[in-house]
């Protein structure tokens, strides 16, 4: 089992459990261009003895490689040409805490849409001999298209989506979303500049790709625990995913069983039908990963219970039960099932012959309708009808 | 030769063959060892295997069942292959041997690959319609799709239970008059092709049931009692069970003493409302008239005791109808050839056409699947409902993978890749 961290500096910190989040810097590789150099990040060095560590453990790796986009400068982009994306209106808040009852002013920023030319082909097509894509292709590449060069390869012959993201409210760099490549920097930028509203933009930073290690996350108990290891805990990218809220989900899971290790608590786990954690974590520990995984609701197969607005009746309680939800939470997400069953209770309670709720809603009638009393649950869930006209009927009775 | 490695003693010559995986029947590495058949000598060899280090016998069907798990066989012909090992008859062979070919299983493969096909447009509309660049008409064409894969379902499940039947045996029940010859004419059906001798596993069988090859179909024959209006309350309860018997056949074979009309039969134009009134006044005797013309046969029995050759016999009045002679065996022939033509009507030609469904287990999931394939089409005209649609598809996958045994969620999302540039 595991007893603490060596550090690079000298020093060591013990503990009775620890959890790796190694992202991209196992064995880290950047690639731009024809040339391969070590780094986790640009910038930052990779991690090549905790890959040893963890090779001498005997875990089974993997090697992935994934991609990030030239960065620009959001004022030397021309957004006048482009289609707008704004955000939701009114924004819809990940915490069920914050309570919007009105359109806010949050500060919201616009996205815009952009696309490949013809001219961005060709840039990139002709010059595959300066690009080193072609030659990585014995380290695995995902199903989707991760990269600039694999949409141009693959589907030849149509424009890409570009999606501008600004990175911060107050930050001028902007995300192009869609075009991550290993293009040899000055090429980079011209590539940008091949886009329809990007023909001034300056690149700040180029993109590139990065190839790592990872751990096969069969290795991992559902607590995300190792098995070969008692109290090592490995979240994101190292265990094969790719995206944020994917690691996310999996640090937060982590996080939480270290803790129950340590207290020698029994792991806390959310199974398939109780939240898409589950789905991920499920998916990653029995099935491995040949590509670098990413979440999409077609993989869940409960997946019409599985929804954001009933995520606290699925999961709050759960997170209270072992210390890491606030009683206020708790208690909103409590009201929320007592009102629920009360609102149930009183759909149930309403009840009319099915003609007699057609008529009244506005449906046509048939004759297969027969006389039986339908409550206003079942309408409800059987006729398109709004809410509104149903919830006026409920209150008459 | 085989030798026993503990006491060095010779077991048997034999032929020994190596089957590396997955070159074998069930995909592993396999050895088959054959040896001279006694019953000494398997028992020896099996014990000396038996104490080897790692051996274990096999439970039943374990090869089958290996061979299933490592995808060298599907559910429709692992199930194939029991109907080849229990086929009694020449047609069952054929049907079974068909199916254990995978012919079956291919053609439910298909159907679902397609329906893999559509699901992964409708995924890739829930999931990336909004940042991905999905064409318009996708939807669209995954409803024309399906209600193609519905037609060609339901014509395939329109088949009047052929391959069942087939598998399980036409039920034969004969029925008529007292003393008509009933027994007679069972006989004549039992002495002509082999009897089966052995009950088939699986299927109940009444004690007073006959199970026959007649022409290579397997045949279950009632005998029922004689049927007439009856006052005697043990001869009513046998004469309302001769009845509900008939009700629940296949086939029927109605019989009559021919011999009782001879005064009546003089010439053709007469002959046909005689005929025809014998038989009204028979169904009536029974109080209903559930036999239609397509799965009766008519005998009329004892012609040989018609003084005159009833002049022009009416050729066919009644399409099947037959003068026979269970005694003198006139007319047996033609009788039996008609019987057949009836057989292969009821069973199909094994070999022609699309294979058949064997198994009601089949059918119920054909028809589960095609009633999600409605719902989808109807649940898929608003697209707000395309995530509860797409679940109406993928249940109708699910209910084609349990003929096969086959589900899996990496085809669709493969499928999705391959079709549509989805980036990062």
């Amino acid at each position: 089992s595991v007893s603490g961290v060596y550090l690079g500096s000298g020093g060591v910190v013990r503990a009775r459990s620890v959890v790796i989040t190694t992202g991209t810097f196992l064995r880290g590789e950047i690639v731009m261009g024809l040339e391969t150099r070590p780094a986790g990040r640009r910038g930052d060095a990779p991690a090549i003895k905790l890959a040893q560590t963890l090779e001498r453990l005997d875990f089974r790796l993997g090697r992935l490689k994934t991609g990030t986009p030239p960065r620009l400068d959001g004022r030397t982009i021309d957004y006048s040409s482009l289609i707008e994306q704004p955000s939701d209106d009114p924004p819809t808040p990940f915490s069920f805490l914050n309570l919007l009852t009105g359109p806010k002013d949050v500060g919201r920023v616009l996205c815009h849409m952009t696309r490949t030319s013809e001219a961005t082909q060709r840039l990139v097509l002709d010059n595959m001999h300066l690009n080193s894509h072609a030659l990585q292709e014995e380290v695995n590449g995902p199903r989707y298209c991760p990269s600039l060069e694999s949409k141009l390869l693959r589907f030849k012959g149509r424009t890409h989506l570009v999606w501008l993201e600004p990175e911060g409210l107050l930050s001028d760099l902007v995300y192009p979303n869609g075009i991550s490549c290993t293009l040899p920097p000055d090429l980079q930028q011209q590539m940008v500049n091949s886009i329809p509203g990007l023909e001034h933009a300056k690149m700040v930073h180029p993109g590139y790709g990065v190839a790592y290690d990872h751990v096969d996350p069969r290795e991992l108990k559902p607590s995300l625990e190792t098995h070969k290891v008692a109290g090592l805990f490995l979240a994101g990218q190292i265990n094969g995913t790719t995206g944020y809220e994917e690691a996310a989900a999996q640090g937060i899971m982590a996080g939480i069983n270290a803790v129950l290790h340590t207290r020698g608590d029994a792991p806390f786990i959310i199974d398939r039908a109780s939240g898409y954690i589950g789905v991920l974590i499920d998916d990653l520990t029995t099935l491995g990963v040949s590509e670098p995984y990413r979440m999409f609701t077609s993989r869940a197969e409960y997946r019409l219970l599985l929804r954001p607005d009933n995520a606290d009746t699925r999961l709050t309680r759960k997170g209270y039960d072992i210390g890491c939800v606030s009683e206020e939470r708790m208690r909103l997400a409590a009201d929320m099932e007592v009102n629920i069953c009360k609102g149930l209770h009183v759909l149930k309670g309403v009840k009319l012959r099915h003609p007699v709720w057609k008529t009244k809603l506005g449906l046509p009638c048939s004759e297969k309708d027969r006389g039986d009393l339908k409550t206003c649950l079942y309408v409800y869930s059987t006729h398109t009808c709004t809410h509104t006209l149903a919830h006026a009927h409920t209150h008459t009775h | 030769k085989l030798y026993d490695p503990e006491t060095s003693s010779l077991i048997d010559h034999g032929l020994v063959l190596w089957f590396p995986g997955p070159h074998s029947f069930t995909g592993e590495d396999s050895v088959e060892f054959q040896v001279h058949g006694g019953q000494a000598v398997v028992l020896a060899l099996l014990e000396t295997l038996g104490c080897q280090p790692g051996l274990r016998p096999a439970e039943p069907g374990e090869f089958t069942k290996r061979a299933f798990f490592s995808g060298k066989l599907d559910l429709t012909e692992v199930e194939g292959l029991a109907d080849l090992i229990h086929a009694e008859t020449e047609a069952q062979r054929k049907q079974a041997l068909r199916q254990m070919e995978g012919e079956l299983g291919k053609l439910y493969e298909h159907w679902r690959k397609s329906l893999i096909h559509c699901v992964a447009n409708v995924e890739a509309v829930i999931d990336f319609g909004e940042d991905e660049n999905i064409e318009h008409g996708v939807l669209d064409q995954v409803r024309g799709e399906v209600r193609s894969l519905l037609e060609g379902m339901e014509a395939h499940l329109d088949d009047r239970r052929k391959g069942e039947r087939l598998r399980s045996g036409v039920h034969l029940a004969i029925v008529g008059p007292p003393n008509a010859g009933k027994s007679s004419l069972l006989n004549v059906l039992c002495q002509r092709p082999a009897a089966i001798v052995s009950p088939y596993p699986g299927t109940t069988r009444d004690i007073l049931e006959s199970a026959l090859d007649i022409s290579g179909y397997p045949v279950i024959v009632s005998d029922t009692a004689g049927v007439r209006c009856a006052v005697d309350p043990v001869e009513k309860e046998g004469v309302q069970r001769a009845v509900s018997k008939a009700k629940s056949s296949d086939l029927k074979i109605v019989v009559f003493d021919v011999s009782l009309l001879k005064d009546q039969l003089r010439d053709a134009e007469l002959n046909k409302s005689v005929l025809d009134s014998q038989m009204n006044s028979f169904l009536e005797s029974l109080g209903d008239d559930s036999f239609s013309e397509e799965d009766t046969v008519v005998v009329m029995n004892k012609k040989d005791l018609l003084q005159s050759t009833p002049g022009a016999l009416p050729t066919c009045m009644r399409e099947s109808l037959c003068f026979v002679s269970c005694k003198t065996g006139e007319g047996v022939d033609a009788f039996l050839t008609l019987l057949k033509k009836h057989l292969e009507r009821l069973c199909g030609d094994p070999l022609s056409g699309s294979p058949s469904i064997t198994q009601t287990r089949y059918r119920r999931h054909l028809c589960d699947c095609t009633g999600h394939l409605r719902q989808f089409l109807s649940e898929s005209d608003s697209e707000e409902r395309m995530d509860i649609a797409a679940d109406q598809l993928r249940l109708a996958i699910r209910q084609l993978g349990k003929i096969t045994g086959r589900v899996d969620i990496e085809d669709i999302l493969g499928v999705v890749f391959s079709s549509f540039c989805i980036g990062k």
